[in-house]
């Protein structure tokens, strides 16, 4: 934009003063004396460029490139209009023309008007702030230029010139241990205006440079404070822009999917002795807040508001609320319990007035809101009537949920490694008695009480494939449209049938000490023994007190007795 | 053979007088999206089926062990690929999961010039010792049980553990 408006002044202006130079042309002698001072400014200014140029911009960093300065401070267009008042001088004198030489002469005071405006721009290039605003804009253009090219979706983000010189400046401040370029960086990459749909790339980048720099701090030993100030800008950036993204749901749940896989391979790595202590409890922190953070976006009712403007979800239909639930209880996610409460009242319009740390059950309650209770019709509130629309019937209903608990189980931190105490954070404890919540969320969720119906439902959770229209395929498919990538894995449920197992079970085990837990066992022993010791093996790995019993079906029980310490206050006062 | 058909063929498999039944979908359709909900509908059937009290039925499938290679030229190929590849593993998984003897799965297979199989889709349950519809049912067991036609699908290769990354997230960092 600039450079067309500045190089229509300059043709506009070469324009006029060739009319003026035909009209009155002046002696040679005189054209040639004015052309001594001009030129000595020229090479003046010239020679300043030069300097401050050399000593502002490195040659091996191509951020920004020179592409890029040039096209900011109209290096080309200046020199161009030099050559060629150069040659109407030069070629009047040779050839005698008088109105030639005037022409020569003009154009240079034209060149000279522009030498100082490149020179100002060049000025304010050399402070870090414009330097900071050219690349934000810089960059800001490459995004939405990729978007514009964007054919295949297997061209990946940084396959972009533009983005591969920004993360290239990004790994060399890095690998230098730069504070002050790490800053400048991000702060380039926070400040960035980019429109729809470009800001899905934009999204995309950011979550390329919040993983580089969490890795830095982890394996590289970068100062975990610096990276987790970045960090924190970045995703506050992200939350910031949240609404004006195509599909919000995708990348919130990249996020928060991404930040919980973030908090588990902290706590390995700084168990294993690979990373410090220091980073991986600055990043447990922040996948904690930052967790917090894209909660409150995505809840209709969030526990505290700063400004009206985030009241109300961000969320626009049930199938995105779903989306993000389903990534955002995977990896032993914070917070996953008390997240049901938006998503059950996003669904069903209704809020949830029980409390979860009492053994009360969301997913029950949704599931009675929606499809009807034992005495209580199904509601009939807009949400509740979408809801019903995305998910169909309640076998749906029940088998997403139960998706989503077999994702959630598998990827549960290992219990037999002791939690080391600096990095307990509030939701982010050994406490048997928070796993117990967290996964008392999925297994109140039940739709039968023996062991026969559950051993139908277990094998018709593996055997049916998900058609084009359930809520799960429509979930899957939005994600891998959408160009944001994290290195956290995904797989599919059917993939993890131990999982599949522990899901089924947790579903039949006793949610109160005095209840029976013969459905459970007789459930277990139809399990072909190869399955069961699966399960038990995992089991070991995610639930505590369920290591060191060599039966397996002991294990698993053992293991699921972890659901019963979730209201265990209320019952002791009975 | 229509949907209603199917599925009620297939559901009469779990009644208690049935000994044995014969299930065979080797056509290119089971794979092709718009039969997804019958396929899903008949593994359903069958593992209720499986389930039932008493001595359960000893069900014998028939499935493909191969697409024909004519399926990858055409547009929704790498889709249908897909299904069957999905298919054999889900039905691999389920019967790893339980103790209740899992359908013998046979997967007949066909060269990649052929455009499809031989036999031809169809159920039947064996009563008191007849099948309902004996000729066609016992020349296609005959077909299945000639050596070298098909190969049984197999669990063993299923793993029951999931992926590597699940117990140790941190390898992906």
């Amino acid at each position: 934009m600039g450079h067309t408006r500045r190089r229509a002044a300059l043709a506009s202006g070469a324009v006029g003063l060739a009319a003026v130079a035909w009209e009155w042309p002046v002696a040679t002698g005189d054209a040639v004396d004015a052309t001594q001072f001009t030129i000595a400014f020229f090479a003046t200014l010239l020679t300043g460029e030069a300097v401050i140029f050399a000593l502002s911009f490195s040659s091996a960093s191509s951020w920004p490139s020179l592409r890029a300065i040039d096209s900011h401070i109209a290096f080309r267009e200046w020199v161009l209009a030099g050559w060629v008042a150069a040659m109407f001088t030069a070629g009047g004198l040779l050839g005698q023309s008088e109105r030639s030489t005037t022409y020569g002469a003009l154009l240079f005071l034209l060149a000279n008007c522009f030498g100082v405006f490149s020179f100002a721009r060049l000025f304010g290039l050399a402070s870090v702030g414009g330097r900071n605003r050219l690349l934000r804009r810089t960059l800001a253009l490459g995004l939405i230029e990729l978007r514009a090219r964007q054919g295949s979706l297997d061209e990946e983000l940084s396959d972009d010139p533009v983005v591969a010189a920004y993360l290239g400046a990004l790994d060399q401040v890095i690998s230098g241990n730069d504070p002050n370029g790490i800053r400048n960086l991000v702060l380039q990459l926070t400040g960035m205006n980019v429109p729809a749909p470009a800001n899905e790339d934009a999204a995309a980048l950011h979550l390329e440079v919040l993983h580089r720099l969490c890795r830095a701090a982890l394996v590289r030993g970068t100062d975990p404070v610096i990276v987790v100030g970045c960090a924190e800008s970045i995703v506050g950036s992200l939350v910031r822009q949240v609404r004006a993204l195509p599909d919000p749901a995708v990348v919130l749940g990249a996020t928060s999917r991404y930040l919980a896989w973030l908090g588990s391979t902290a706590t390995l790595m700084s168990q294993r002795g690979i990373a410090s202590k220091r980073a991986a409890r600055e990043l447990v922190t922040l996948c904690v807040d930052s967790r917090r953070l894209v909660l409150r976006q995505a809840d209709p009712d969030p526990v505290s508001v700063s400004s009206s403007a985030e009241m109300g979800s961000v969320f626009e239909s049930p199938a995105a609320m779903v989306l993000w639930a389903r990534d955002f209880t995977e990896f032993h996610g914070s917070d996953q319990a008390g997240a049901f409460y938006g998503v059950h009242q996003f669904l069903t319009g209704q809020k949830f007035m029980g409390n979860y740390w009492d053994g009360a059950s969301v997913l029950s309650e949704t599931r009675a809101v929606l499809y009807g209770g034992t005495d209580t019709p199904p509601a009939d509130t807009p949400e509740a009537r979408a809801s019903r629309e995305l998910f169909g019937s309640v076998a749906e209903f029940d088998r997403f949920w139960a998706l989503v608990s077999v994702n959630a189980l598998a990827t549960l931190r290992d219990v037999r490694i002791p939690h080391p105490p600096e990095l307990v954070r509030p939701e982010f404890t050994p406490d048997p008695q928070l796993l117990g919540a967290y996964l008392r969320t999925f297994a109140s969720h039940r739709w039968f009480s023996d062991a026969g119906a559950a051993q139908r439902a277990l094998g018709v959770l593996m055997v049916r494939a998900d058609g084009p229209d359930s809520p799960w395929s429509l979930a899957r498919a939005r994600t891998e449209r959408s160009v944001v990538r994290t290195p956290a894995p995904r797989s599919e449920p059917q993939d993890r049938p131990a999982a599949m197992v522990l899901a089924i079970a947790a579903r039949l085990a006793p949610l109160a000490p005095d209840e029976p837990d013969q459905e459970l066992r007789a459930f277990l022993a139809g399990l072909s023994v190869p399955a069961l010791e699966a399960a038990a093996r995992l089991a070991a790995r995610v639930l505590p007190g369920a290591d060191g019993t060599d039966d397996p079906r002991e294990a698993v029980s053992r293991g699921l007795r972890v659901l019963q310490l979730v209201g265990a206050h209320t019952r002791r006062a009975t | 053979m229509n949907d209603e058909e199917w599925v009620g063929a297939v559901s009469r498999i779990g009644d208690p007088g049935v000994r044995a039944a014969l299930v065979v979908q080797c056509g290119l359709d089971w794979v092709r999206p718009h039969r997804l909900g019958l396929r899903n509908a008949v593994d359903e059937a069958l593992i209720n089926a499986q389930a039932r009290g008493g001595a359960p039925p000893q069900i014998t499938r028939v499935l493909l062990h191969n697409l024909p290679a004519a399926v990858g030229d055409s547009p929704e190929g790498e889709a249908m690929a897909r299904s069957f590849a999905e298919w054999n593993h889900r039905l691999a998984a389920s019967a790893a999961l339980l103790s209740v003897p899992a359908p013998q799965v046979e997967r007949l297979i066909i060269e990649g010039s052929e455009t499809g199989a031989s036999v031809a889709d169809m159920v039947d349950v064996l009563v008191d010792g007849r099948w309902s519809d004996a000729p066609r049912t016992e020349a296609v067991l005959r077909i299945v049980s000639s050596p070298g036609v098909t190969t049984p699908l197999t669990s063993y290769d299923v793993n029951l553990d999931g992926p590597f990354s699940d117990a140790d997230p941190s390898v992906h960092m």
